[in-house]
């Protein structure tokens, strides 16, 4: 006899009645889906259809690569179980169906027949199995283990449950059907095989086998369609959420933001929901509660609250709020507590760490641009920080004149006296105006260029802020008056070439001018070493003897994936290497500086810097390379606190570089 | 009621500037331009004032084009005219006679002047204005209260070693205010760009029957010189400060270092150094 499955055996002829049986489920699940967009339509417009192909070859990658999620063992394997194991059952589910409603009917064909019909019982055996195992996984890690990471829900259990039923009864029904049927093919379906033996031993007479079966299939076939309702409504909608979300995200560079048009935007920011974008509401969908930014984000870790899990549940909570009182719920300082939003450093551990790309800075950002913009609601600090940018052009309010103190004796042109130059160094404002300990840097940048005999210049009295504080703290309108004096500036020099080693410098200038207007050639200064050294044009007189860690600056690494250059170059001046921390690279912890930290006073919790530099002192080297003046600052201060200046050495890597060409 | 407050964009003399040629004038090119703080304050509080009895406010400078930046920025608190006299940078007597001639054409209740300008610092434009209008006048107020819609202010001046005298004036009357009357708020995004589009009055100097000339002038400026040097700040003789005490300690201007060397480092190696000085200073 020929191996095939005789699909409704038993159960009687449903071969249409299913369909309309289908129906009910089919539809509920659909109006639940349907209210989920017109929730999402609520948002504002935002262009996402561009590069289609991209867009689709990236989220096959993702959704069968899993290499994000895998990020995390036990819930990557869980979950990776749980997605294939899944699939394929559905996989196999679609398969009868085309076979019975199409191919059958049609051409009078069954392709369920012979080997393929073996292979195809044994691996929808073994993905059921993976099916089981993942969700066994899953209850167990929630419910038991209980992370700090996850928290509970009724609706989680509901439809965990639903899910770990489907799986069971469905093999408890193809464990009746081989003991009833005993097919000499049995073995190619080894769970339903095994179960049957099972049964066997409880001496059920075949007639109760055969209404066993009967039973189990229509608990199954409830079970399934349980599903199918439930799943717009729980967390399982992310099927749906997620993967549209890997479509839509955005392909610019990470954490640019969107800039504001004046004349026409109302409110500027986002006071309530519909201010965010459609692609902005449908992250809040596509959010798993999986708590892997919260226990990424620096803030959440050093006990400050903000957590960006709960930001965006609580934003969540309000898109699901009744219409009527949805323009009554100003988020800002309402829903979403201003004290959160100011402790965001901007440092994107929580994007980074996102399986799903949900986008939870440009939200923050957003909330922030309202409070600045519309409410005038700051920190008492950035008051001050704010009108020193916009009268003297730099956040310390130091003022241009002083901008060139820190060439004492290196040489180094003015570009308003000379501008035949090939490059500009960029200076910024912590490397004129802040004090010794970043002065220092520009003054090595200045010696090392000019070892190099690269022909440079600077902006000096000319220079203005780059405008990146004032756009991160949420002030649009500050950022495009002084981004618009820069290009005025730098046209006027005829400026195209900008080097710099301020990572904050170098990331607004390279991702976020040219929507402006503004577009140069943008390196960081490790960049421009490695160049040198590879092209010889910098020599390393003696590399040093010291043994140093190094600190990936946020607005370098995960802003700009700038991991392995300033490796590199460390590689090559430092004779024993360097040895990393224990969160380094894509999930280095943040200085705490960013987003206008710098210049917040006191707040709850842990000092970030102080946290980061235990993590550094740690690797028992002597001493941290950074790449950024602002991390600088913060880890000089932080290791002067502790007192161990002696010992372990705080440098950036322009001046270690300097110290050994 | 009607409040007037009168502004004036300064320049700020406290970073480094250029004289630009000997016993001249400040080269403008090198000058930051600012509403003067004391100014901010008067627009702030007369914003209090009309936030809560609804009060129409006029704000009023003397001064060239360019002021024109600091009456948008005063007049985006919340004001509801802006009044330009076009004249170049003239002296505080001559200022007052522009100043009182516009006035004199407006109704007001209260006029509110900052006590002095940052960068003349001579405090004398608000009290020649009182004195030309002849009305009460209260300089360097700490506290401001309108008692009732009957025309009469209750004000606060502040007279040394915490004690306050405290003042009831009847209406108009014009006050100077010090920095510590109110925080001055941050203008939001909207009122900046109604300030920006709003036309704002101007009036020649011409139309009001005044002619300036070196007779009218009171005071001329003789000789401008850069001044002594400053002691070299030093932002934070305490290098061991967590890194947000620092950070306020530098926006706050540093302290004044004194004539002296400042060594730093662990106890053992302070220890020696500071052995050295003593014996070299011959106390040891």
């Amino acid at each position: 006899m020929i191996p095939t499955r005789e699909i409704f055996w038993n159960v009687g002829d449903l071969r249409v009645a299913i369909y309309f049986l289908a129906a009910v489920p089919l539809g509920i699940a659909l109006y639940g889906i349907l209210r989920r967009y017109t929730k999402w339509r609520m948002g504002k417009e935002e262009k996402r259809l561009d590069h289609v192909p991209q867009r689709f070859r990236s989220l096959v990658q993702s959704l069968v690569g899993h290499q994000k999620i895998l990020q995390e063992s036990y819930p990557g394997l869980m979950h990776l179980f749980i997605f294939w194991g899944f699939g394929v059952l559905f996989l196999g589910t679609l398969t009868i169906a085309f076979q019975e409603d199409i191919l059958f009917p049609i051409l009078g064909k069954k392709i369920l027949l012979g080997n393929f019909y073996l292979l195809f019982s044994l691996l929808l055996d073994i993905f059921g199995l993976f099916a089981l195992a993942g969700i066994s996984m899953a209850i167990y890690r929630r419910y038991v283990i209980r992370p700090r990471s996850l928290d509970r829900r009724p609706s989680d259990i509901v439809m965990l449950s639903l899910l770990l039923w489907v799986v069971i009864t469905g093999f408890i029904v193809e464990g009746l059907r081989l003991t009833v049927l005993e097919p000499s093919w049995a073995l190619w379906e080894p769970v339903g095989f095994l179960l049957g033996r099972v049964f066997n031993t409880f001496g059920i007479a075949a007639v109760t086998q055969k209404g066993l079966h009967k039973a189990f299939w229509w608990v199954h076939l409830v079970a399934s369609m349980g599903v199918i309702i439930y799943f717009p409504f729980s967390n399982l909608f992310h099927i749906i959420s997620s993967p549209l979300n890997l479509f839509f995200r955005s392909l610019g560079p990470s954490g640019a933001l969107a800039p504001i048009d004046f004349q026409k935007e109302k409110p500027f920011g986002v006071a309530h929901i519909p201010d965010f974008t459609w692609k902005q509401l449908l992250d809040l969908d596509a959010c798993t509660r999986c708590g892997r930014c919260q226990e990424n984000c620096p803030a959440y870790l050093g006990q400050k609250p903000l957590n960006p899990k709960k930001l965006i549940q609580d934003l969540k909570t309000s898109l699901n709020l009744p219409l009527r009182s949805r323009e009554d719920l100003p988020l800002a300082g309402q829903s979403i507590s201003e004290e959160d939003l100011w402790d965001c450093t901007t440092c994107q551990a929580c994007v980074e760490s996102c399986p799903v790309e949900i986008g939870h800075l440009e939200k923050i950002v957003g909330l922030r641009r309202y409070l600045v913009m519309e409410e005038a609601k700051i920190p008492q600090e950035y008051k001050k920080i704010f009108k020193n940018m916009e009268i003297f052009g730099d956040p310390f309010g130091g003022g241009s004149l002083t901008r060139e103190d820190w060439l004492t004796n290196v040489k180094t042109k003015r570009v308003y006296q000379d501008n035949n130059i090939e490059v500009l160094l960029w200076v910024g404002c912590t490397g004129s105006l802040y004090d010794e300990r970043t002065k220092n840097i520009t003054a090595a940048a200045a010696k090392v260029l000019n070892k190099a005999g690269i022909n440079f210049g600077i902006l000096g009295k000319q220079e203005l802020c780059c405008g990146d504080p004032a756009r991160r703290m949420g002030n649009e309108y500050l950022f495009l008056k002084i981004a618009n004096q820069n290009i005025t500036i730098l046209k006027k020099h005829k400026i195209k070439k900008l080097v710099t080693f301020c990572p904050h410098c170098f990331n607004v200038f390279r991702n976020e001018y040219p929507l402006l207007g503004g577009a140069y050639e943008v390196i960081h200064f490790s960049q421009l070493i490695k160049i040198l050294l590879d092209g010889e044009r910098l020599v390393v007189k003696s590399k040093t003897e010291g043994f140093f860690t190094y600190h990936d600056p946020c607005y370098l690494g995960r802003y700009n994936k700038i991991y392995q250059v300033p490796r590199d170059v460390l590689g090559s001046v430092s004779a024993s290497g360097i040895k990393e921390m224990a969160y380094s690279r894509e999930v280095a912890f943040c200085c705490g500086a960013g987003g206008g930290n710098l210049w917040r006073g006191k707040t709850t919790g842990r000092r970030l810097e102080e946290m980061r530099i235990e993590q550094a002192i740690a690797t028992k080297t002597d001493g941290l390379i950074t790449a950024c003046p602002f991390c600088k600052i913060m880890f000089e201060s932080a290791i002067r606190q502790k007192g161990l200046e002696a010992s372990f050495k705080v440098l950036d890597i322009v001046e270690l570089v300097d110290q050994v060409t | 009621m009607k409040i007037i407050v009168c502004v004036k964009q300064v320049g700020y003399i406290y970073h480094p500037i250029a004289i630009d040629s000997p016993g001249g004038a400040i080269d403008p090119e090198k000058i930051v331009y600012m509403l003067n703080p004391y100014d901010e304050v008067a627009i702030e509080e007369a914003l209090r004032i009309k936030e809560n009895f609804g009060f129409e406010v006029i704000v009023i400078t003397a001064g060239p084009p360019k002021a024109e930046a600091a009456l948008r920025y005063a007049f985006s608190f919340g004001a509801d005219r802006m009044i330009r006299i076009h004249c170049q940078s003239l002296d505080a007597w001559s200022i007052s006679l522009a100043l009182t001639a516009v006035i004199r054409n407006l109704t007001y209740d209260v006029i509110l002047c900052g006590r002095k300008a940052m960068d003349t610092n001579e405090g004398m434009v608000g009290s020649f204005v009182a004195e030309l209008l002849n009305i009460s006048q209260v300089s360097g107020i700490v506290g401001l209260e309108i008692v009732s819609q009957k025309k009469k202010v209750v004000v606060e001046k502040y007279l040394g070693r915490g004690d306050r005298e405290v003042i009831e004036c009847n209406l108009p009357a014009l006050f100077t205010v010090e920095r510590s009357v109110n925080e001055p708020r941050y203008p939001t995004v909207p009122s900046r760009l109604k300030a920006e589009k709003k036309g704002i009055e101007v009036i020649e100097l011409g139309t009001l029957g005044l002619r300036f000339d070196e007779e009218l002038t009171l005071s001329n400026i003789r000789s401008i010189s850069p001044p002594k040097p400053k002691p070299k700040k030093v932002f934070t003789p305490d290098s061991h400060l967590s890194a947000s005490d620092r950070m306020r300690l530098i926006m706050s201007g540093g302290m004044a270092g004194k004539k002296s060397d400042l060594f730093e480092g662990p106890p053992e190696t302070m220890a020696n150094k500071i052995a050295e000085v003593l014996i070299q200073e011959k106390i040891l």
